[in-house]
């Protein structure tokens, strides 16, 4: 059941609100608490100033006559004139009353405080008058007599505190009231604040689906600041989806297509009831040829969405050492020429399709000499790849740079490699230029432009 | 020659191992990572031929284990998808040439001729010892220009002494590179092919190419010329 609850309260605004009823009630409950007890004090503090205003006033008001204390019968304060008014006084002398208020007529006092004080002491006490709680002062003075005596007086005020008690009870009930339906609005304010404030996750979530069904390609751009960035980079990974899947979708077709056309001419070759190997390894061949150029294609799509960068000198290195491993038995003279490193947005991958067919082409064809230079030039990269090979025959140079040209029969996969070059080098905006080296074989000169984000 | 050839494809492995022994190697195989590795670190092969894409211990992985057990022999890599992060490295886990497969048995004999020649230290396929003259890529052999008529065990025996010339090999050492496992090791046989060796490289007795140290083995005596 508890389970039950919490799983009901798993949301934001469900945490939110469970929080603020948690902790709201707290604040109200002390602050009224610390509200109440002030109230009470000051209370406190202006009854016991009034009651000694009261006392002076007797005291103003005493006299002595024939050692005997006197004091009008009207007195200034109407309350002590009249009966049961709740606020009563007496002249105590050892003990004995010498005068009390004509209000205090029916009143039953209680026993006063024996202990003699001091001249000028006074002491404030809480008691009950009539059954009633009350406040009592006293205050103990020493007079001259006439006949030279020092004579002690004590005199005392009483005050009824119902009035008091109700004044302090109403306070809480409207104290208690007014915090008790301030917390009920702010829990209620809070919740329609979070209704308000959490609706664009809401938003989202219909967004979310509608994407889903297919009703909406992408994500729409309205939503507050704070969650827009992961919007935008949503809808950026959205679209690179979708044109990745669309172009797979392409290749596939492409394969399926190219495919089949070997595959009918072997069928065609089958039922004729002459099977030749030499047909067949033709065309097994050639679809070897397809599927490896679809492979290659399919790594070198990436570059426009890619935002990684690359350090070419050390992929040149890995690819040169890689190479002079496969070419052992040709002892080349392989030199560079490579900044130490030589950063270019885009795949390593790519990159290493590149120039791994271009330096293997120069590895294979090159007599013993390989020269590769690279350096930064105006917003590209210069990668230069000479060799002393045979060199490339100059009415040859613009057919090799077309997609699956092959200049060299002889050589299997040439011709692949350098389509699948000048594909990875058009999706990155490069170019490839071929020339005669100063070696007298191959130069192939290749410019990546530094930044892909146009 | 001893060959290992690990490569999950049952069918490839099948014709792979059938190729290789047409060839006159002895092949052992393996169809997964982990039994490759095995053998790999277990027998003293002459060459290794590694499917990149392999279960259980993944190609590259294997290649940098055997490496470390301080195996030297040349390993050949067969990559399926054949682009350059996987051939850059495989050959710096340690292998020493690819091939892209599909391949043309004639372009795998070529490869691994050529690796274990070059891992012998003889840089041209042509040996030649005074009037002896060795092909080890049509693996043929001639004496004073007239070729000769070798059966394949009896070309196996001589090329292997050819290759670590000069080098005492025992009779176990020679069973192990050129015989199946199950090869009696206790019979005679080699006896039986060096004496043939000796009479067809050798019929009047004066070059004395191979040497019969007692106890230890064998020992191809001529120096290149």
């Amino acid at each position: 059941m508890g389970a039950n609850l919490l799983k009901r309260f798993d949301s934001f605004s469900g945490r939110l609100i469970i929080g603020s009823v948690l902790l709201l009630p707290i604040f109200v409950l002390m602050s009224g608490v610390a509200l109440d007890r002030s109230f009470a004090r000051s209370q406190e503090v202006a009854e016991l100033e009034r009651m000694r205003t009261q006392v002076y006033l007797l005291l103003g008001a005493a006299e002595i006559f024939d050692g005997q204390i006197w004091l009008p019968d009207q007195l200034q304060e109407p309350r002590f004139n009249q009966p049961e008014s709740g606020l009563y006084a007496r002249v105590l002398s050892d003990n004995v009353v010498k005068w009390q208020s004509p209000s205090a007529l029916m009143t039953t006092f209680p026993n006063s405080n024996a202990s003699p004080l001091f001249t000028g002491q006074e002491i404030y006490w809480s008691t009950d008058v009539n059954d009633k709680p009350a406040k009592a002062l006293s205050f103990d003075v020493a007079w001259d007599t006439e006949d030279g005596r020092e004579e002690n007086y004590r005199f005392e005020v009483y005050h009824d505190q119902s009035t008091i008690a109700a004044e302090r009870a109403s306070y809480q009930r409207q104290l208690w009231r007014w915090l008790g339906s301030m917390t009920v609005l702010l829990i209620v304010i809070q919740w329609a604040i979070q209704l308000w404030g959490l609706r664009p996750l809401k938003g989202l979530a219909d967004d979310l689906s509608k994407l889903h069904s297919g009703e909406n390609r992408t994500l729409s751009e309205n939503y507050p600041r704070e969650i827009k960035p992961v919007i935008q980079n949503l809808n950026e990974v959205l679209v690179a989806e979708r044109e990745q899947r669309d172009r797979y979708r392409h290749t596939l077709a492409d394969l399926a297509h190219s495919l089949k056309t070997p595959l009918a001419v072997i069928r065609g070759n089958l039922s004729s009831g002459d099977l030749q190997a030499p047909v067949v390894n033709e065309q097994i061949s050639r679809m070897d040829d397809i599927v490896r150029h679809q492979l290659q294609r399919s790594v070198a799509k990436s570059a426009t969405t890619s935002n990684r960068s690359t350090d070419i000198s050390q992929v040149i290195e890995r690819l040169l050492n890689a190479l002079y491993k496969v070419y052992r038995d040709k002892d080349l003279e392989i030199t560079t020429d490579l900044p130490e490193q030589c950063w270019v947005v885009g795949d390593e991958s790519d990159f290493m399709e590149m120039l791994g067919n271009l330096l293997d082409n120069a590895c294979k064809y090159t007599h013993k000499k390989v020269h590769v230079t690279a350096f930064e030039q105006t917003d590209s990269l210069i990668v230069i790849l000479s060799d002393d090979g045979p060199g490339v025959p100059e009415h040859q140079r613009a057919t090799i740079l077309q997609r699956g040209a092959r200049a060299d029969t002889v050589q299997k996969g040439q011709g692949i490699g350098l389509a699948v070059v000048v594909d990875i080098l058009s999706s990155y905006r490069g170019s490839l230029v071929i020339d005669e080296s100063h070696f007298g074989g191959a130069q192939f000169t290749l410019e990546l432009p530094l930044s892909q984000r146009a | 020659m001893r060959l290992l050839v690990i490569e999950d494809e049952p069918q490839l492995n099948e014709n792979l191992c059938h190729f290789l022994q047409q060839q006159g190697y002895v092949v052992d195989s393996a169809q997964d990572g982990r039994e490759g590795l095995f053998l790999a670190e277990e027998h003293p092969y002459d060459l290794a031929i590694v499917d990149l894409g392999l279960p259980e211990i993944d190609g590259i992985e294997l290649i940098k284990q055997v490496r470390q057990k301080q195996k030297s022999y040349p390993i050949l890599i067969l990559t399926a998808r054949g682009n350059w992060q996987d051939k850059v490295s495989g050959l710096e886990a340690g292998a020493d040439d690819y091939l892209v497969k599909p391949f043309h048995n004639e372009e795998l004999r070529a490869r691994v001729n050529a690796l274990i020649r070059r891992s012998t230290g003889h840089a041209s396929p042509v040996l030649e010892f005074g009037s002896i003259a060795l092909d080890t890529a049509a693996k043929t052999v001639s004496v004073g220009g007239e070729a000769l008529e070798l059966t394949s065990f009896e070309y196996n025996t001589l090329e292997y002494l050819v290759h670590h010339a000069g080098k005492v090999i025992s009779k176990i050492e020679l069973t192990e590179h050129l015989y199946d496992q199950d090869f009696d090791r206790d019979s005679n046989t080699i006896e039986v092919f060096i004496g043939r060796l000796r009479k067809k490289l050798d019929p009047d007795g004066s070059l004395k190419p191979i040497a019969t140290m007692r106890g230890q083995g064998y020992r191809f005596t001529l120096e290149r010329s």
